[in-house]
């Protein structure tokens, strides 16, 4: 088109020139993009393991590297190999912090594990299989990815795998001392004490792995479990819990493999998946079949500050006045929790009291005895726990969702568990920790009922009633009562007061209650009223901590027919929700809502699915197709 | 492609080129009926998450940024005194004024009440909306242009009196012209300032309005050069000597002009990327076809600019122009159309129906037709002899 | 020439740099609204899904009918938006387990500062005293800014109208707020998962059952910021952005993101024409300059080639004469030479 225009001679050449720094930008651009291509992988495996023991020289220059274990181990268990591939053995068990060689300085640190981690990948690039990062591809191991914790659980002995290690170990190894140890500091060695074992966090407590520098020995040191490092021996804490855990846990359990007859070896789990996945459902390890495992722990106890706790009334025993002591049933709570540890949170199996005291205290970790029992949203305490039960079970929720979080909810309940009749703590400082067992276990079998009634003075048969009269004067009757007029007396006072049972109200209440309130555009529901409070009721019968709680039999009613007194006759919703959005309460639920707030959160939370509810005909069929009604 | 003017006996020949016109009007009439009876949504693919389409981003965006020969023209002769270049200007100036008065005629089409575009200024004004800005400001330009290029068409009419009248105001609606159309060229960058969610961080800026303002330059420098090169290949036995005279330095000095400015607006992008951080975006696809607009379509034609303004090789100019034209109507897509709503899914995602295309070509084939019309009958190529006194 | 355009086009440019400055001195204050202004609170954990909110704003509204009816669930199985039929939407999200939904109903934010108001050019749109955001389709050009600048993307419009397109948005039924009666999602909800009330109120509550209940929801109340404020606020138990509700918006409202550029356009009215005047009076004035000095540079050229010219002449008019005297003399002396010689002829 433009071929009428001549163009220079020398500006042919020059046009060119400039086209190639043009094409190099371009190319340079689509290098640019294509090399940074999003190369992030989401960590959500578990057997995700950082390595940034780097971190002991210094800065880092890469971000750390994420390390797929199982993936590694599943690629060498093709080859036939095993942990010896990467891992170190002293004395037929394995080195778990990897290669456990000394490096001086970062670069000797640095070439260790690319001579461990390329070189393999290398052979195995080279023999033509799919391998990991190569030299020169730094990138791909070293990049900032997040590891999804959530897929990722901490592993731990609980009681159900303990006893199984029992099952597995008695005939080989019989002793509690082939795992269970402790320091002895005079001998400086490593002992056992039949009787006295903890768990092993009771010692090895800290949590993350020691960098690298800190652990090397040199290889002729014996390195195997259980170790005592020289750090330790130096008046260092004793290694994390992590390494002691696998170096004893895996070491074991891969010997355990090789040796238990019938096939029973494969039990024995060495990925780390296998113990670290967190599965669906935590709960529900089979418990019920569970020995109690022995150790010299009470049946029952009264807990209450100890002799040694400043604050108590030893020491100022005049003035000072406390709850009383709590009975505490050790033996059936024993039985609700996975291990000891949910309530001895230290493995250390000792009373809370020893640690807690009534101020907080470094040693307690600055929480008060006060707060380690009563604080509702932890769950190492005793309400954290009740109230954790009280909401994870379908059959509880129902009615506990709509408790108030804040506690103290209502002071007469304190006395449910500071039982009236435990002795004064004078008196307890004086037991020894056997009677006070016995006295606590007493006082269990008799929570909750009516003290016993005190014994009638004697009742007199004649006496005589005197009367001042300003008109009659002073007036004396004697009365002199009859033999059936005393024992009709005496019966009337020493008659056990009625108790209603739950299940005597449920007898007496409607069957069915029609909510016929707003019944403008949905019809009247009938409301199967016996029936769920029936199934309530059901839900609450066998369960100890429920009957431990519920001390008044209209507590059934409280679920729905909440903040008002317990009574045979609760007052309906209508009394307190009306309209909704008012100025003097905005916070409460019209009554609307009210209904369908209560039927529909319940049904959520006890898992009831039918009726569904969005399906509004399940309950009430709608009269009119439109739903508002004031407008035209 | 070739006109014949009809003269007085002549028949009206069929060329192809005439048949396929025609065959854009006949088809762009269809369209517009379609248009106004059956609504919006039978004609375009618009939706509720992507209201503006191809009629906003090409006939408006860039349309307005394709006619700013004339402002960029009037000013530098009137101005700045570059009486070299005043053969220029009627051409320049009547591209702006056909150029504003199709964005004006496309503006009814995509506007859903196309009879209440007065309201604005009439009935009830919105003035914190840069749209406002925009309106008011095109509607006043297009009467400064109106009257900017009047004189042509008086002379042609032999109204000398008037035509006196209005070229007594050349300054001061060249000045208007500058003013006015830095507010709506950088308005339509500010436009997009409301929507930082919806724009890619490459393209969004708070400096959008200026960036907008100075491709608009580019945008006119490089229009200027191209139709000359037009309107010399076709139109050429219109213009007058001096015209033809001044052709290749008016090439050579817009060029040099246009390297400068894109150069200037290279740096203003580049400062914008670092004022918001949004180097990491570069590595990304969007970062790959900005890195090609930012620097096939406005560092390289910078550096061909510069080099065939030193040359003085006015084709390597000419096609340069091309390039930069390319470039701003690249730019203008890509605020309006691909980097906008960058965060839906495909499947979301706009592209213009063919009837929309088809409008967009109507209305360009209508500006070239008027083009032609006026050129071929008023001294805009030539200077009529009466009034060849400048 | 060069020089000069490049020198104007510098001073130009920076003129145009500094008036750019956004001239936002005055503006960091927080706008709050007007007092006692009312709002929605939506409570996702109380959610259903079961769309009533829906049929209540089709029933107060008069919208179209839908296509499908307002008990069918199925709907929820995609995600829907606002659209011309329908001024709110319910969708559903499956942010944590796979069997445990999450319901958010979607309609216009009602923002504090809002960015359709802002953005329309007849000023269609009216934040009320009440809080709601309403819309006014007897001025409304079509040209459909507001939907570009929507954050929320929320307004719909009636693309398929020929005559008298118009944009379709929840209005918080300002009517029937304005006779104290409940805006239509609000009554018809049964689980009270919308609270109307006024906002500060509304905030108040929120945090009053975040602090009750921290497991249930996460500690933020969505819209208390956002975009400078809206007065339909959000609380839920998951991740905002898992229920399709944008959390990368920022807390600028829209007004306050063009108030700046806006600014600088009397800044440009004003210095422009300064700055143009003086380059071309400056240009003139050189011009005139250069021209006058090129007239005189002319002028005294051509006076020193007359000069020269009547010095030459002079020289050769006198040199005439003198060539002239000279004949003469010739001549006579010649008469004088030829009288004597007859005159000897005769004597002899």
């Amino acid at each position: 088109m433009f071929r009428n225009w001549r163009a220079g001679k020398k500006s042919r050449g020059r046009k060119a020139g400039i086209m190639y720094p043009a094409i190099i930008l371009v190319l340079l651009a689509a290098g640019f993009v294509w090399a940074n291509k999003g190369s992030t992988q989401p960590g959500k495996s578990p057997d995700l393991i950082s390595i940034n023991s780097m971190q002991a020289f210094g800065p880092l220059e890469l971000p750390p590297v994420d390390f797929a274990h199982d993936l590694h181990t599943q690629v060498l268990a093709g080859r036939g190999e095993g942990c010896a591939s990467c891992h170190p053995q002293v004395k037929d068990n394995f080195v778990f912090t990897f290669s456990g060689l000394s490096a001086e300085g970062k670069e000797e640190a640095k070439t260790m594990y690319h001579a461990q981690c390329v070189s393999c990948h290398r052979t195995e690039n080279s023999q033509g299989r799919s391998s990991g990062p190569l030299e020169g591809e730094c990138r791909s191991c070293h990049q900032k990815t997040s590891v999804d914790k959530s897929v990722y659980a901490g592993a731990g002995m609980d009681l159900a795998l303990h006893a199984k290690h029992v099952k597995y170990t008695e005939d080989k190894y019989g002793t509690c001392g082939t795992c269970h140890h402790v320091f002895d500091p005079k001998g400086q060695e490593l002992i056992h004490i039949q009787g006295q074992e903890l768990g092993c966090r009771a010692c090895h407590q800290k949590e993350e792995r020691i960098a690298l520098s800190s652990l090397f020995q040199s290889p002729d040191e014996s390195l195997f479990t259980p170790r005592i490092s020289a750090e330790y021996l130096a008046g260092m804490e004793p290694a994390s819990w992590s390494q002691v855990a696998h170096l004893a846990c895996v070491n074991c359990h891969l010997r355990f493999r090789e040796t238990a007859p019938n096939g029973q070896g494969q039990k024995a789990p060495v990925s780390c998946r296998s113990c670290h996945e967190r599965s669906e459902d935590p709960a529900g390890s089979s418990q019920a079949t569970v020995p109690r495992l022995k150790r010299g722990q009470p049946d029952a106890a009264l807990i209450s500050p100890g002799p040694d706790d400043p604050q108590t009334v030893l020491q100022d025993p005049e003035h000072a006045s406390l709850m009383q002591a709590v009975p505490f049933d050790h033996k059936l709570h024993e039985q609700s929790v996975d291990a000891c540890r949910s309530c001895h949170h230290q493995s250390r199996l000792e009373s809370c009291t020893t640690c807690h005291k009534l101020l907080a205290s470094e040693k307690g970790g600055m929480i008060s005895l006060d707060q380690a029992m009563h604080t509702v949203d932890s769950e190492k305490s005793c309400l954290g726990c009740h109230r954790e039960k009280t909401l994870n079970r379908p059959e509880c929720a129902g009615c506990h969702v709509f408790g108030n979080k804040e506690w103290p909810q209502d002071t007469d309940n304190c006395r449910i568990c500071h039982d009236p009749k435990s002795p004064h703590h004078k008196e307890l400082a004086s037991l020894s920790s056997k009677e006070q067992s016995a006295l606590a276990k007493d006082l269990l079998l008799t929570r909750g009922k009516e003290p016993t009634r005190p014994e009638l003075m004697p009742l007199p048969q004649e006496f005589t009633i005197q009367l001042d009269s300003e008109v009659l004067g002073s007036l004396s009757f004697p009365v002199r009562l009859s033999s059936q007029d005393m024992a009709e007396l005496r019966k009337r006072l020493t008659k056990e007061p009625e108790q209603t049972r739950p299940q005597d109200l449920i007898q007496e209440m409607p069957r069915t209650v029609t909510i016929e309130r707003l019944a403008d555009q949905y019809g009247a529901v009938d409301f199967p009223h016996a029936q769920i409070a029936d199934s309530l009721q059901k839900g609450m019968a066998e369960d100890t901590l429920a009957q431990a709680f519920h001390q008044s039999p209209f507590t059934l009613c409280q679920g729905c027919h909440h903040q008002s007194p317990p009574s045979a006759n609760p007052p309906a919703c209508a009394s307190c929700h009306g309209k909704p959005f008012t100025e003097q309460n905005p916070g409460r639920l019209g009554l609307k809502a009210a209904y369908h707030t209560m039927c529909m959160d319940c049904h959520d939370q006890m898992k009831i699915t039918e009726p569904a509810n969005t399906d509004c005909s399940a309950c009430h069929e709608q009269k009119k197709s439109r739903i508002i009604s004031d407008t035209k | 492609m070739s006109h014949e003017t009809t003269a007085a006996g002549k028949r009206f020949q069929i060329t192809p080129v005439r048949l396929l016109v025609g065959g854009i009007l006949l088809l762009g009439l269809i369209v517009t009926f379609l248009r106004f009876t059956q609504g919006l949504g039978a004609v375009t693919n618009l939706d509720h998450n992507t209201p503006w389409g191809l009629w906003i981003t090409f006939d408006l965006l860039c349309g307005v940024a394709l006619a700013a020969g004339g402002f960029v023209t009037s000013a530098a002769v009137y101005i700045f005194g570059l009486n070299k270049y005043h053969s220029a200007v009627r051409p320049a100036v009547l591209t702006g004024f056909l150029g504003y008065a199709l964005v004006v005629l496309a503006l009814t089409y995509d506007v859903g009440i196309p009879w209440r575009l007065p309201y604005p200024f009439l009935v009830q004004p919105g003035p914190s909306s840069f749209l406002f800005e925009v309106g008011l400001c095109v509607a006043l330009y297009l009467t400064v242009l109106f009257l900017e290029i009047s004189p042509a068409g008086l002379e042609w009419l032999g109204k000398s009196r008037l035509r006196k009248i209005v070229v007594k105001m050349t300054l001061v609606l060249t000045i208007l012209g500058v003013v006015l159309s830095t507010l709506h060229q950088s308005s339509l960058g500010g436009l997009y300032l409301i929507v930082p969610s919806k724009l890619h961080p490459l393209w969004y800026s708070s400096y959008l309005p200026l960036e907008f303002f100075v491709s608009s330059i580019v945008a006119g420098l490089s229009m200027v050069i191209f139709e000359g090169a037009l309107s010399y290949r076709f139109l050429g036995h219109k213009m007058d000597r001096e015209h033809i005279q001044h052709k290749d330095d008016l090439a050579i000095g817009f060029a040099k002009a246009g390297s400068l400015v894109l150069a200037g607006y290279f740096f203003i992008q580049l400062t914008g990327l670092a004022a918001d951080n949004d180097w990491s975006y570069l590595g990304t696809g969007y970062g790959a076809w900005y890195i090609l607009e930012m620097g096939g379509f406005v560092a390289l034609p910078c550096l061909l600019f510069a080099l065939g303004a030193r040359e003085k090789n006015v084709r390597l100019i000419r096609w340069t122009a091309v390039l930069a034209v390319l470039g701003i109507v690249l730019n203008r897509f890509n605020v309006s159309l691909v980097a906008f709503n960058w965060h839906l899914a495909s499947d979301q995602r706009y592209f213009p129906s063919w009837m929309e295309f088809v409008i967009s070509i109507f209305l360009v084939t209508l500006g070239v037709l008027a083009y032609t019309f006026v050129v071929t009958r008023m001294p805009v190529l030539y200077e009529h002899p009466e009034y060849a006194e400048e | 020439m060069h020089r000069r355009k490049f020198l104007g086009l510098l001073g130009a440019a920076g003129a145009g740099t500094v008036a750019h400055n956004p001239a936002v001195a005055g503006t960091h204050a927080v706008f709050p609204g007007p007092a006692r202004q009312k709002g929605v609170l939506f409570d996702a954990t109380r959610c259903i899904g079961c769309r009533q909110c829906e049929q209540g704003c089709f029933e107060v509204n008069g919208l179209p009918q839908p296509e499908r009816p307002f008990d069918d669930l199925s709907v929820l199985d995609s995600k829907r938006r606002p659209d011309a039929q329908a001024y709110t939407v319910v969708n559903k999200y499956f942010p944590g387990k796979k069997d445990q939904p999450v319901y958010i109903k979607t309609q216009c934010n009602h923002c504090l500062e809002p960015a359709c108001a802002s953005s329309c050019f007849v000023a269609a749109y009216t934040k009320t005293r009440q809080g709601a955001v309403v819309y006014d389709p007897s001025v409304c050009v079509g040209c459909r800014y507001c939907m570009i600048a929507c954050p929320f993307e929320i307004p719909a419009y009636t693309y398929e109208q020929a005559v008298t397109p118009r944009i379709m948005k929840c209005t918080m039924c300002a009517p029937r707020i304005a006779e104290g009666k409940l805006p239509g999602c609000v009554q018809a909800c049964p689980k009270e998962a919308l609270t109307f009330g006024p906002r500060d109120e509304l905030l108040h509550m929120a945090r009053e059952r975040i602090r009750q209940s921290p497991d249930r929801y996460i500690d933020h109340i969505y819209g208390e910021h956002e975009m400078g404020g809206t007065s339909w606020l959000y609380l839920s138990g998951v991740p905002f952005q898992k229920l399709g509700l944008r959390t990368d918006l920022g807390t600028t409202s829209a007004p306050k993101l063009t108030s700046g550029a806006l600014a600088a356009v009397p800044m440009v009215t004003a210095l422009w024409p300064i700055l143009l005047g003086g380059v071309y009076f400056i240009t003139k004035r050189k011009d005139l300059l250069a021209s006058r000095a090129k007239k005189e540079a002319v002028a005294s050229a051509l006076e020193k080639a007359q000069e020269e010219h009547r010095a030459e002449l002079k020289k050769v008019r006198e040199k005439a004469e003198k060539e002239k005297q000279a004949a003469i003399d010739k001549e006579i002396q010649k008469a004088r030479e030829q009288a004597a010689s007859e005159q000897n002829k005769e004597d002899s």
